[in-house]
């Protein structure tokens, strides 16, 4: 049996990846340590959306990995996908602008990919794929959250389009986007059948979108509103077709929950090295305080849940990989990821005491980003019952 | 009580087996004999948002099918004969 201790035993094992996925999650790691980090405690505090830092990004080909190369992107497997992101986590410590680019390649990229036309698919997807195009996800509005279906916005035919009416609010990315997905309701009263998607032009006449939210965590990532007013939108602008956007949500939630939290697993692994670093070193009453049981056990903990966190994330991966995955994997996914990821920020800010509650050791703040997760794309309570729903209760 | 080894073929076969999981498993409260092929579904609130994900899970399962998203759409979920004849299809293209 091959022994594990000290550092080689703080990685989950095994990985899974195959050279070449290895190789890729390497050299994101190397990019994120050299590019990604920096001047991260003041543009933190002052809520700043970095596009230089998104173009970096973009010319690596992150926004790119689940889009083809015939669209402008990598077009690599889910897996694959997984690895690059959780290198990304592990060696960024910029949690928002990891959201970020998880909420353009789920909530946009992949709409597009799946229910674009081919004009559609090649007008929009080379743009986002190289930064130069950034995208937004408009469903949630005032009066719809977890009831996410329960839409006001409407979608009126005219002659030659439709006429969109209606506020959304909590839109990732919108106040830098230059490209919306849209959902409205052609028909109130067929409830989420009658719901479609729109790519709608930031530059459309009609529609405004407000100042970023302040908010608790992910201050580098935007939120705004948006406001439609008698917004009109070309024929060609529908996504799918009318009725659709039920199942174009579903299908961008599904790739959201299961791989948005990638990047949480890199960073579960970043705290816990520095966890037990920090209680090898730091001595109190005489010796390293990770010989204290109470301070041990949370360390332990913490490695538990990183590796139970890596297995779902790569077995829902290969699961997206297979064609085999459900909402109910990408649920339990989701929300194991989450709430690990909420856990494992506390324990470091605990292991560290009066150091992990300042700001520049930088533990605050990813307590501070990953309450988050157990709120975005469907609450934990929302994963629970679209679990129990699955289990036919 | 409608079983998957009911011996039944053809698309009434398919659609007494949807029909089943919509009164087992999604519990439609009516009399099973009003649960017409031609009942619409989405308007009379027999399949709502979560429902339908798991009538699509269970659909994939019961028939082996794979249902693609694009397909997930009103007019192949409307109604029970909808929805088996979106499963016919998707059979035939195996």
């Amino acid at each position: 049996m091959t022994r594990r201790t000290g550092d080689t035993a703080i990685a989950p094992h095994p990985d899974g990846l195959d050279e070449e996925q290895r190789e890729l999650k390497r050299s994101v790691v190397e990019f994120a340590h050299a590019e990604l980090n920096r001047d991260l405690d003041r543009r933190d505090h002052e809520a700043e959306f970095s596009r230089d830092l998104w173009l970096k990004c973009a010319a690596l080909g992150l926004q790119g990995l689940p889009i083809p190369a015939d669209y402008g992107g990598v077009g690599v497997r889910a897996t694959t996908i997984a690895a690059a992101l959780e290198g990304l986590g592990y060696g960024c410590a910029d949690n928002g602008l990891i959201f970020s680019l998880n909420a353009q390649m789920w909530a946009c990229e992949l709409p597009i990919l799946h229910f674009g036309t081919e004009e559609q698919k090649r007008r929009y997807l080379p743009g986002l794929c190289d930064g130069s195009v950034i995208g937004a996800h408009a469903m949630t509005e005032p009066g719809s959250g977890s009831d996410a279906y329960a839409l006001a916005t409407t979608a009126t035919p005219t002659d030659d389009g439709w006429l969109l009416n209606g506020s959304k609010t909590f839109a990732t990315n919108a106040p830098e986007s230059d490209l919306l997905i849209v959902f409205a309701t052609t028909d109130r009263t067929l409830g989420f059948a009658g719901i479609t998607a729109f790519l709608v032009l930031r530059r459309t006449a009609g529609l405004e979108v407000g100042p970023p939210f302040s908010k608790m965590g992910l201050r580098t990532s935007h939120l705004a509103d948006v406001f439609m007013s008698d917004c009109f939108v070309p024929v060609d602008s529908v996504l799918g077709s009318p009725g659709a956007g039920m199942a174009i949500f579903n299908t961008s939630m599904r790739w959201e929950r299961s791989l948005i939290l990638a990047g949480a697993v890199g960073t579960m692994q970043r705290q816990l090295e520095r966890s037990v670093r920090y209680g090898r070193e730091r001595v109190q009453f005489g010796q390293p305080i990770g010989r204290f049981q109470a301070v041990s056990h949370r360390i332990a903990d913490m490695k538990l849940r990183l590796e139970t966190s890596h297995l779902m994330l790569y077995r829902m991966a290969t699961l997206l990989d297979q064609g085999l995955a459900t909402d109910l994997d990408a649920a339990l996914t989701k929300l194991h990821l989450s709430e690990a990821f909420v856990q494992s920020s506390l324990d470091a800010l605990h292991v560290h005491g009066g150091y992990g509650y300042v700001t520049e050791t930088g533990l605050e703040r990813d307590v501070r980003d990953s309450v988050a997760g157990k709120i975005y794309s469907g609450t934990s309570d929302m994963q629970r019952n679209v679990i129990a729903h699955h289990l036919g209760l | 009580v409608i079983r998957r080894d009911t011996i039944l073929t053809g698309m009434a076969g398919t659609s007494q087996r949807i029909r089943g999981f919509l009164v087992e498993e999604l519990y439609w409260p009516r009399p099973m004999s009003e649960l017409s092929d031609d009942l619409p579904l989405i308007a009379e609130h027999v399949i709502d948002s979560m429902g339908l994900l798991r009538l699509v899970a269970w659909l994939e399962s019961e028939f082996s099918i794979d249902i693609q998203d694009a397909d997930v759409v009103p007019a192949n979920f409307g109604t029970i004969a909808a929805i088996a004849a979106l499963v016919g299809r998707i059979q035939q293209t195996r």
